[in-house]
């Protein structure tokens, strides 16, 4: 009864030479890259690929993600039956009938079951696309029902149709069917038919089935669908540091200094832009896309696609690709202007359930930018030279640094005698607005005994911004001189006001050889108040309280829950959230080194997170970063609403603490 | 007359009460002995058993409080001594003399009169003022130098404000400023008349042609000077601001002649303006003819009636607004007195996020740095962004309802109140000022 | 095309100055250097000048100064100059406009430079002497305080900034002597792979005291920190009183209402 495998052979193995062609056309662009080490740590990044993928841990943060974890495992499980469908067609015979019964009728009853139920989320998928398609699954390159997504869509129902009639044939002829309760019921409705007609039926849903399996399977290396076979490989190839911490360069006569051309980049940058499910949840969450920016991260790596692919030919050869990667904004080509909008929030890396990282691409696009063509927004010739000649990002003169503390008396850092170095930032000494922050942290530490000293004149920049905007060289210079500095000073533990510090001591200087134990304040007040060092006299009255997170402090770091314990400890009461917060926390626009530059092509971020707020009717918001303080001081300002305050987490602490 | 030898007392150092400014410890740093040892509050204290006299902390002390204590019997003594030696120091070596001689021959006090087509600018005006100072201390007239095309009817201008010669050459070749005809022509004046003093506002065109003409007669040039003295040698004390203000240098020229000189426009006073004071008139005549001059000028551009190419960068005097103007109507309020006063209108970034200004009258982190000598910031809270582009400014006048901004702390005058009633008031009164003083003064040359 | 770009490093006018013990000069140590900003218009201008000129012309740089004047000139180098001359001089500061113009004479007289370009002054000393100078003693034509440059045929077309808004624009023959004003252009950031390649460019040293002749035109009789402007004054009272005060503000600080 089974078709003829003499014309199935030739077929199969055509269809599997032509996959595996393309499979390994994709895989020689990939491995056009650069290298870097992504198989260390086996084991962590086994673990990663158990809950990522098959855990499917992102998809499922959102509702809709249920939808993809079924349809996920029935593709699993619906792989075995068609190994065995193809086994069959092979071989006649050959295949899971041969093993015993106990096993074979639990099997089909799986296959017939999870058929029904991946046809169920096929239509749902079809239904919402159609009907419901939420804004992020389209943009300025395709659409939420593109042609691709029907097809493919189209596909998976005709296997589960063809699959569901050649068993309600075969079940009519033959009997059976006992456990498979949707195969049987459709034969029912056969039940009457001619055999010869069944067997026809069989035959052409056999092949119907056979075809539009090895179709898909050479489509999956064609289309988005590629996720299905990258998704799980780049989980295990993820970032195990922090993404967000972008890669050293080595500075040498004749290298290249950022990424002009698509096979600069990594491999495994590479291997990330055929990993793209094109899902749009980084497109739904970034802060420039929502505000009208030229900025999509997801388009970012659709652009990289695009361009390896057309540029692919040449580069297999040694050459180099006609379609620029960074020009007038085209497919395979991604704008200065969008490389510039991004604040570094990290809202695409946090949200991206194969884990691909878009903020590195950026950054290494500006460091070229930057570095090898000295090209970038007219404002951050200003910051560049303020940074490498004065180390503080306004060039107010370096001796100024430590004039905040000329009040508190000698606070100066004593080797082996203070225990926690302040590391105050460049907001905290110069910016007046953030200089109350360091002077309630200041007030805080000091009432809780703990020993701090600062640096003064001889702290430098931390050199967050210059490093996300591309400025990798002077980040270099300055990121040594702070080690060596604080090598030389015996520092243990550093504390500082600033997330963008925080961030950029504890996870950047990593590179650089430093290990020591850095805390944002936020969780040095925590700690002190569950030691019992800390008590509140009396709480403070704040009002109805939001706590903004900060990117750097929350996403880029998971701290979410010692700034805000620190307000309940200070008011009594735990801050109300953003409708977007935590991991979904919507940027201040501030980060990224988008603090210095204009922001000139649609609306503001600041507007877009203040307006948030103002919905709740808040009396004071929460920051824990002076960025942030600034970003939502103007914002409010701008919309008119003055009578609400921003408060740093240290001010309304110290607030509580006053007697 | 006594011959026995009299060894000189030296006297010993010590500190007038009240009039050390703490500058930093060169008196310390200058005694050889170690004898001065800093208080905290930054004020030495000599210790008399180590002074050895040598008076170095005394000339090193910029502020003149410190002076060298001679007892009633030493002071006797420094007279006989002075009387001994003063006919020995009045002995010269040939060198010396020669130079005196030289020196000598060079009499009076010359002011370069700049102008553009028959327009003065009013700086020349402001030197004719500094000068006649200077001319009246050496005992020497002041003449005014006029060079260019149709220029004679200046010197009746110039004697009104205080010359009492005009020296002028007039030719078609001198229509436009060039230095090399321009600097020939003053070459052959000074050449002729051998000034001592001579003065031009450190313009564009004063301080080009200064400096060529300093350098064909080969003499010292002081540029930019804030203070003119003589000392008691007619010599030409010149006092000028250093590295951007935090120092300031005396300068001396007294191995050359003539002794230019450089003022900024508004530093020194405006004379008062005499019309009908005589003066004489020396018209001179100079031998150069067009096609020996190889730079030529294509065009003369005035700026001044360009209003969005306001310069807000080089401006004087700066009106500016931010968020608490409320919109972008108030600005008018803020040029109203910004005209007046002969400045420009600058912004805020909230200002001109908010479309009041355009980006080019932005001040700050991501617009223009200013130095302006004042600037009047209004209804501006003072951001950090804001402060850094203008905290340099000579006079900071801040204007804001909040007694808290941080604008207050880089203000030199703070004004706790609503801008706008104090703006349309001070332009008032600027206003009723100027119409009391009569005569306005053409402002065209000064921002 | 021969260039010459004469450049000086100053002290960053961020710094806090202090007069020194000898007070002629101010104190040198902790003090941050970098290239005169006047002089990095000039540097860029001869830069540009020699893009468009299809990179034939060859620039030299030159500065007076002690050993840390390297870091200026290689910055220099970096923007795209091709070498460097250092003029060693750990004394420099004390060299008064006409001996500095005399020891940059002494180098170029014999060099056949076809244009000079410096800064229209120095932050520090800010005499703005220098540029005249040297085109006067060399006997070239010159424009100072350049606020737009073209070059065509042999001729540089410069637009002057004169006073008050008044430009005016000069044709100059070549050789010349230019002198560089804020807005004339804007300095490239250099470029990494330039600054790499500035390391192996040339960078000659020739001791001062082979080129200088002169003796001091002028001199610093001694240095003083200026009189602290009273600051931070709340004036308080009604309307009136205050724009009465105001005024008398305006009048004390600038001659405007004289």
């Amino acid at each position: 009864m089974l078709p003829d495998h003499h014309y199935f052979l030739p077929l199969f193995l055509l269809s599997v030479l032509t996959f595996c062609y393309s499979c390994y056309q994709r895989l020689q662009l990939v491995a056009v890259g650069a290298s870097e080490e992504r198989c260390d740590r086996p084991g962590e990044r086994l673990a990663g690929v158990i809950s990522y993928a098959f855990g499917q841990k992102r998809v499922l943060s959102r509702p809709f993600g249920l939808n993809h974890f079924v349809l996920f495992w029935a593709f699993l499980l619906l792989l075995l039956a068609n190994v065995d469908f193809l086994l069959q067609g092979l071989v006649p015979g050959f295949g899971l009938e041969a093993l015993p019964a106990a096993v074979v009728k639990p099997l089909d009853f799986l296959f017939d079951a999870v058929s029904l139920l991946a046809l169920v989320c096929v239509a749902v998928a079809l239904v919402r696309r159609v009907l419901f398609a939420p804004s992020y699954l389209g943009n300025d390159y395709t659409k939420a029902c593109s042609g691709e997504a029907l097809l493919i869509l189209g596909l998976i129902a005709t296997l589960m149709v063809a699959f569901f009639l050649m068993n309600a044939a075969r079940i009519a002829l033959t009997g059976g069917g006992g456990f498979q309760p949707v195969s049987a019921a459709i034969s029912r409705l056969l039940a009457g038919s001619r055999p010869t007609a069944l067997a026809t039926l069989f035959q052409a849903a056999w092949w119907v089935h056979a075809v539009v399996l090895l179709l898909f399977m050479n489509l999956l290396p064609r289309s988005k669908h590629m996720h299905i076979l990258t998704a799980i490989p780049n989980c295990f190839f993820r970032s195990l540091d922090r993404p967000s911490v972008e890669p050293r360069e080595v500075f040498e006569r004749g290298r290249r200094f950022g990424v002009s051309a698509v096979e600069q980049f990594s491999w495994k940058d590479l291997f990330d832009s055929f990993s793209c499910t094109e899902c749009g949840r980084c497109q739904d969450l970034c802060p420039a896309h929502n505000t009208g920016k030229p900025l999509n991260p997801r388009r970012i790596i659709h652009d990289i696609k695009v361009n390896l692919l057309q540029n692919g030919p040449a580069l297999k050869q040694g050459g180099e690709g006609d379609l620029p990667l960074i020009g007038a904004q085209g497919e395979g080509t991604c704008s200065e202007e969008a490389l510039w909008s991004c604040t570094t929030c990290g809202a695409c890396l946090a949200v991206c359930p194969v884990l691909i990282e878009h903020l590195p691409k950026i950054v290494k696009m500006r460091r070229h930018l930057v570095q090898e063509k000295g090209r970038f927004p007219e404002e951050l010739l200003n910051l560049f030279e303020n940074m490498e000649q004065r180390s503080n990002p306004w060039g107010i003169a370096p001796s100024e640094r430590g004039k905040w503390a000329s009040l508190l008396g000698e606070r100066s850092f004593k080797p082996g005698e203070t225990e926690y170095l302040f590391f105050v930032g460049c907001a905290g000494s110069f910016d007046s607005r953030a200089k109350q922050i360091t002077v309630a942290l200041a007030s805080i530490l000091d009432a809780a005994g703990v020993s701090w000293g600062i640096l003064g004149k001889d702290e430098i920049c931390c050199g967050d911004s210059v490093r996300r905007l591309g400025n990798e060289y002077v980040f270099d210079k300055m990121a040594r001189g702070n080690v060596q500095l604080f090598q030389e000073k015996g520092v243990k533990r550093i504390v500082t006001q600033c997330p963008h510090c925080f961030s950029t001591l504890k996870n950047d200087y990593r590179q650089y050889g430093l290990e020591l134990e850095v805390l944002h304040h936020s969780e040095l007040i925590a700690q002190l108040v569950s030691q019992g060092k800390l008590t509140v006299p009396k709480h403070a009255v704040m009002g109805k309280l939001l706590f903004h997170d900060s990117c750097y402090l929350g996403r880029h770091n998971d701290t979410f829950a010692a700034p805000r314990a620190v307000v309940e400890a200070a008011t009594g009461q735990a801050p109300g959230d953003f409708e977007r917060s935590r991991e979904n926390a919507f940027c201040c626009g501030a980060g990224g080194g988008r603090m210095w530059l204009e922001e000139l092509t649609g609306s503001r971020i600041n507007h877009e997170r203040v307006d948030e707020a103002l919905k709740q009717k808040p009396d004071t918001i929460c920051v824990s970063c002076p960025y942030c303080m600034t970003m939502l001081e103007d914002g409010l300002k701008d919309r008119g609403a003055e009578q609400v305050r921003v408060k740093d987490i240290a001010e309304v602490m110290a607030e509580a603490l006053k007697r | 007359m006594d011959t026995t030898k009299i060894k000189k007392p030296r006297g010993i150092a010590r500190l007038v009460a009240g009039k050390c400014i703490a500058c930093g410890a060169r008196c310390e740093s200058s005694c050889p002995v170690s004898g001065i040892v800093m208080s905290e509050a930054g004020e030495p204290s000599i210790h008399a058993e180590k002074c050895i006299g040598c008076a170095k902390c005394v000339k090193v002390c910029a502020a003149g409080a410190l002076e060298m204590f001679y007892t009633p019997e030493e002071l006797e003594l420094l007279k006989k001594w002075e009387a001994q030696h003063g006919a020995v120091e009045e002995e010269l070596d040939p060198a010396e003399r020669e130079l005196r001689a030289m020196l000598a021959q060079y009499r009076g006090v010359w002011v370069f009169i700049e102008q553009y087509q028959g327009e003065v600018a009013k700086v020349s005006w402001e030197l004719l003022g500094a000068g006649k100072e200077l001319a009246d201390k050496l005992k020497v007239p002041l003449s005014a130098v006029i060079i260019g095309l149709g220029v004679v009817q200046l010197c009746e201008e110039a004697f009104s404000y205080g010359a009492d010669r005009a020296i002028v050459l007039d030719a078609p070749v001198f229509e436009h400023y060039r230095t090399q005809p321009f600097c020939d022509a003053l070459c052959h004046l000074i050449g002729k008349h051998k000034p001592e003093v001579i003065l031009m506002g450190a313009t564009g065109q004063g301080r080009d042609l200064a400096g060529a003409v300093a350098t064909v007669v080969k003499t010292g040039l002081t540029a930019d000077c804030t203070g003119l003295g003589i000392d008691d040698k007619r010599n030409l004390m010149q006092t000028r601001p250093a590295f951007g203000g935090n120092i300031m240098a005396t300068i001396m020229c007294d191995r050359f002649r003539p002794q230019m000189a450089t003022v900024r426009p508004h530093v020194m006073a405006m004379p008062e303006r005499l019309p009908g004071r005589q003066g004489e008139i020396v018209v001179e005549e100079f031998d150069l003819r067009e096609q020996d001059v190889l730079a030529k000028v294509i065009a003369s551009i005035s700026d001044k009636d360009g209003k969005d190419q306001v310069d807000i960068a080089g401006a004087e005097i700066i009106v500016s607004g931010g968020r608490g103007l409320m919109g972008k109507e108030n600005f008018y309020m803020l040029k109203e007195l910004a005209d007046e006063l002969g400045g420009v209108v600058g912004a805020s970034r909230s200002a001109v996020d908010a479309g009041w200004m355009p980006h080019s009258r932005q001040v700050g982190q991501t617009g223009k740095t200013v130095r302006p000598k004042i600037y009047i910031a209004c209804g501006i809270s003072g951001a950090i962004q804001h402060l850094v582009g203008m905290q340099d400014s000579d006079v900071v006048i801040a204007i804001n309802r909040d007694p808290e901004a941080p604008i207050f702390q880089v203000a030199t005058y703070g004004i706790v109140g609503d801008v706008f009633q104090i703006v349309p008031a001070m332009t008032r009164m600027v206003r009723t000022l100027k119409e009391q003083r009569g005569g306005v003064i053409p402002d065209r040359f000064a921002v | 095309m021969n260039i010459l770009v004469c450049i000086k490093q100053v002290p960053d006018m961020e710094s806090r100055f202090k007069v020194n013990g000898t007070g002629d000069w101010y104190d040198e140590g902790d003090l941050a250097y970098r290239i005169n900003e006047y002089d990095e218009y000039a540097i860029e201008q001869a830069v540009q000048l020699k893009e468009q000129l299809g990179n034939q012309p060859e620039i030299t740089v030159l500065s007076i100064g002690a050993d840390r004047v390297a870091d200026a000139l290689k910055k220099a180098l970096a923007m795209g100059a091709d070498k460097a001359v250092h003029i060693q001089d750990p004394d420099s500061c004390k060299k008064d406009p006409w001996q500095i113009a005399d020891i940059i004479v002494s180098f170029a007289r014999d060099k056949n430079f076809d244009i000079i370009f410096t800064g229209m002054q120095s932050q520090d000393r800010g005499s703005a002497q220098v540029g005249v100078m040297v085109g006067e003693l060399l006997d070239l034509n010159c424009a100072t305080t350049l606020v737009g440059f073209e070059y065509q045929d042999g001729a540089v077309t410069a637009k002057r900034e004169l006073e008050g808004g008044v430009k005016s624009v000069v044709k100059l023959p070549l050789p010349a002597v230019v002198t560089c004003q804020l807005g004339l252009n804007v300095p490239r950031y250099p470029t990494l792979p330039n600054i790499m390649k500035a390391k192996k460019k040339e960078l000659l040293g020739i001791p001062a005291s082979t080129l200088l002749k002169e003796q001091p035109a002028a001199t610093t009789e001694k240095l003083y920190p200026p009189v602290k402007s009273g600051g931070g004054i709340v004036l308080e009272g009604d309307l009136g009183e205050m724009a009465d005060r105001l005024l008398g503000i305006l009048k004390e600080k600038t001659t405007v209402m004289k």
